[in-house]
């Protein structure tokens, strides 16, 4: 807040920038509601409130809400559930009409549970995104503390050359790491979707910005007390790089969890599929369904949700910590 | 006590825990699933046909059923059916697996990557297959197909998924515009009247129209060229890399759909708005995949037809979909198992059901007089309209350089939907950088 402001300036200033984050807020907020409420809906509904952005599904909005229309798509669906169950309950010989079993609310969850093998792309996911961000954190911490800690001959000329590999495009790469994969053996397995990832680049530069700031006196004095490379490495340096490791792994758990065209390319077994290909089954050439997209989508950012739920003191203090100077 | 005292290291006890026992529920999810298939099919002394397809949705169900049944018919073979989630992927797969020497035995492809592969000796020639049945195939095959996957007078691949454009309209909005349902627009100016009519009949009070007449995709190619066909246009000269598309008939072409939406007679959708506003009954008619017939019929509550697309000069329609290739892995016995499939699947009944099932074209002659398809069109006269169009079918060119085309063209198409300025301004520009990209193909 500007300094020198009145306590009724102040209030007002309080009271603008109260209201345009809340403003931000919903506008975040609103695709994953629309998500959400979506994957309890069905396709009328989903095609009806198209235009007009209704959040609420028919079944939990409040009747004074409801417009002439959706009272109507109300009644029809009323309509068509008495039939549906007055011919379910009919003997099989004896049903007339082929009538389609009207929607419930968790039909969405229920058809992505049932037709898809979520739960296995779930598994699969949870495990490779785990791996990979225990695995990249150690090894990039690895990797930044020699670079920020150690002199060796051409260290600077190797970390460009490091960083220049991160000017390549991830599709420019996808052929030539499918086939050293291939010579590897490793396409269709687990390894084809871990390895590549637990060394990022990226993550060795975050960490070793951060590293740089820390004064080069607490190596030294460590060093004088007796202290081992691995022991500084251990006892000092990762409790004091908390925030920026909390906010690698974010990173590196969200690009993993999010990860769709190279668990595509390189697996070929159901068994192999991660949560992200899942999704892409409800869209296709020739049309997309919306209900059950929404409702796996929802299932998928769940785990996201209370990831960033646990983590996001550290998230924000990391934010605030990183761009602090020695 | 930890939590308390060292949050942090709960939480990292927390997640190794959380990892340990996901490890332990993959062990126990393959174990289930290694029983199940115990009870099933087993792959025992059979030979393996690995199978890389695109199908998802409801068609890649109709896929998998498929699959599943000739494992079931037969004891020498087992086809195990991948699926890629797209073409483009799938494309991608395709040429990354021949460099690494781990080609599947079947795949989905278009004409260009056809080419490419008869020119890298990855396939095997169909017409070598063919030679030793007893069976005339060939003869049986729907005559635009066969030319489809004929190069250089040699059959390569085999038709799998073809689709045709069709014409979806509402017979309840129809009959309530004083329409005869029954009676669909045949030509681009009939359907220009029925969209005038119907969008005039539910204007509201206030000039806003309830429904619009007519519908079709932002930048739609696939129509446009066979707009461009059906007003005797030329889509590109393969050999002497020219192109057509600053001419009369493709400026026709474009701007009959560009009147239509200046009038507020049609509206363009991104994606598939247009689909979905056809099921929601904002839009009259629209022009779609026949393939879109399997997405839309579940959710659509109203009496619909499916008709022709409406044509100009000619009733011409451009094919859609890929081909499949049997893969030259130093197997015969795989390419036999790969043979095996292919025949069966394109089969009379069983290449019938496929179509009747996703609607795709049935390669064979013999399987549009069926019985199976025959009492499947006695019960939805919907399913009869594409094939009426298979007469004048063509398609698309199979230069190896026509995605790029393709591309470069939806850009102007787009930027044409948007301004709605004159045809020629958009065209000819495209038809400029078109042949620049002809003049550098290779083939």
């Amino acid at each position: 807040m500007p300094a020198g402001l009145l306590p009724d300036m102040k209030n007002s200033y309080h009271l603008v920038v109260h209201f345009l984050l809340i403003v931000g807020a919903v506008f975040m907020l609103f695709p994953f509601l629309w998500m959400i409420t979506t994957s309890f809906k069905g396709e009328d509904e989903i095609l009806k409130t198209g235009k007009e952005i209704v959040l609420l599904p028919d079944a939990w909005r409040p009747g004074f809400l409801n417009s002439a229309e959706d009272d109507e798509r109300i009644r029809q669906t009323e309509i068509q559930r008495k039939a549906w169950e007055e011919q379910a309950a009919l003997p099989p010989a004896s049903r007339t009409k082929r009538l389609s079993k009207p929607f419930s609310t968790f039909d969405n969850f229920r058809e992505v549970w049932d037709k898809q093998d979520f739960y296995r792309y779930f598994l699969n996911t949870l495990y490779v995104s785990i791996t990979i961000t225990i695995t990249s954190l150690f090894l990039a911490s690895l990797a930044a503390y020699a670079f920020s800690f150690f002199k060796f001959p051409f260290k600077d000329a190797i970390f460009m050359l490091l960083l220049g590999t991160m000017m390549l495009p991830q599709q420019a790469l996808l052929i030539p790491d499918y086939i050293l994969l291939s010579k590897l053996n490793w396409v269709n397995t687990y390894a084809a979707l871990i390895v590549p990832w637990v060394a990022s680049i990226f993550s060795v530069f975050f960490l070793r910005q951060f590293f740089l700031q820390l004064p080069k006196d607490l190596f030294e004095a460590a060093t004088i007390d007796g202290c081992s490379r691995f022991q500084f490495y251990y006892k000092i340096l990762l409790p004091l790089s908390k925030p920026p490791m909390v906010t690698l792994g974010i990173f590196t758990f969200l690009g993993s969890w999010n990860s769709f065209v190279w668990p595509l390319i390189v697996t070929n077994d159901k068994e192999l599929r991660v949560i992200q290909v899942g999704l892409s089954y409800f869209n296709s050439e020739s049309g997309t369904q919306w209900g059950p997209l929404m409702a796996a989508s929802t299932l998928t950012i769940l785990p996201l949700v209370i990831l960033y739920f646990f983590a996001q003191k550290q998230f924000v203090e990391s934010q605030a910590t990183t761009g602090m100077k020695e | 006590m930890l939590i308390r005292e060292q949050p942090e290291s709960a939480f990292l006890v927390g997640v190794i825990l959380l990892w340990l026992v996901t490890i332990v529920e993959i062990m126990h999810d393959d174990a289930d699933k290694r029983a199940a298939a115990m009870s099933g099919i087993e792959l025992g002394t059979r030979t393996e046909v690995v199978f890389w397809h695109a199908m998802g949705g409801p068609l890649g169900v109709v896929m998998d059923d498929l699959i599943v049944r000739f494992n079931k018919e037969q004891s020498k073979y087992f086809v195990r059916g991948v699926g890629m989630g797209s073409y483009d992927i799938l494309d991608k797969k395709i040429l990354a697996s021949i460099v690494a020497k781990s080609a599947p035995d079947i795949s989905q492809n278009y004409e260009t990557l056809t080419k490419k592969l008869i020119k890298a000796k990855k396939i095997v020639c169909i017409d070598d297959l063919l030679a030793s049945e007893t069976e005339d195939i060939k003869a049986d095959i729907i005559p635009v197909l066969l030319r489809n996957n004929t190069y250089n007078g040699r059959l390569w691949s085999f038709p799998f998924n073809k689709s045709v454009p069709v014409l979806y309209y509402n017979k309840d909005l129809f009959r309530k515009a004083g329409l005869d349902p029954e009676m669909p627009p045949r030509n681009l100016d009939q359907l220009a009247s029925y969209a005038r009519h119907i969008t005039g009949f539910f204007r509201k009070g206030n000039g806003e129209a309830a429904v619009i007449g007519f519908g079709t995709g932002k930048g739609n190619i696939w129509t446009f060229l066979c707009r461009l066909l059906q007003f005797n246009g030329k889509m590109v000269d393969e050999i002497e890399k020219k192109s057509f598309f600053d001419e009369e008939p493709a400026r026709k072409a474009l701007g009959v759909i560009l009147d239509m939406v200046e009038e507020g007679i049609a509206v363009e959708g991104q994606g598939f708005d247009h689909q979905n506003d056809f099921k929601s009954q904002r839009v009259a008619m629209i022009e779609n995949s026949i393939v879109s017939k399997v997405f839309m019929e579940a959710g659509i509550k109203f009496d619909f037809g499916v008709a022709p697309l409406p044509g100009a000069a000619t009733n011409a329609i451009v094919l859609s979909g890929t081909n499949i290739n049997i893969f030259n892995n130093g197997n015969p016995e795989k390419v036999k198992g790969a043979w095996e499939f292919v025949k069966w699947f394109t089969s009379t009944d069983i290449g019938a059901e496929w179509s009747v099932r996703t609607t795709y074209i049935p390669v064979r002659r013999s399987s549009l007089k069926s019985r199976f398809f025959l009492d499947a069109m006695k019960k939805d006269p919907n399913i009869a309209p594409p094939y009426v169009q298979l007469d004048y079918a063509y398609f698309e060119p199979r230069l190896s350089c026509w995605f790029e085309i393709r591309d470069l063209m939806a850009d102007f198409l787009e930027e044409a939907s948007i301004e709605r300025g004159p045809p020629g301004k958009y065209l000819t520009k495209m038809n400029q950088e078109i042949e620049g990209i002809l003049r550098h193909a290779t083939d």
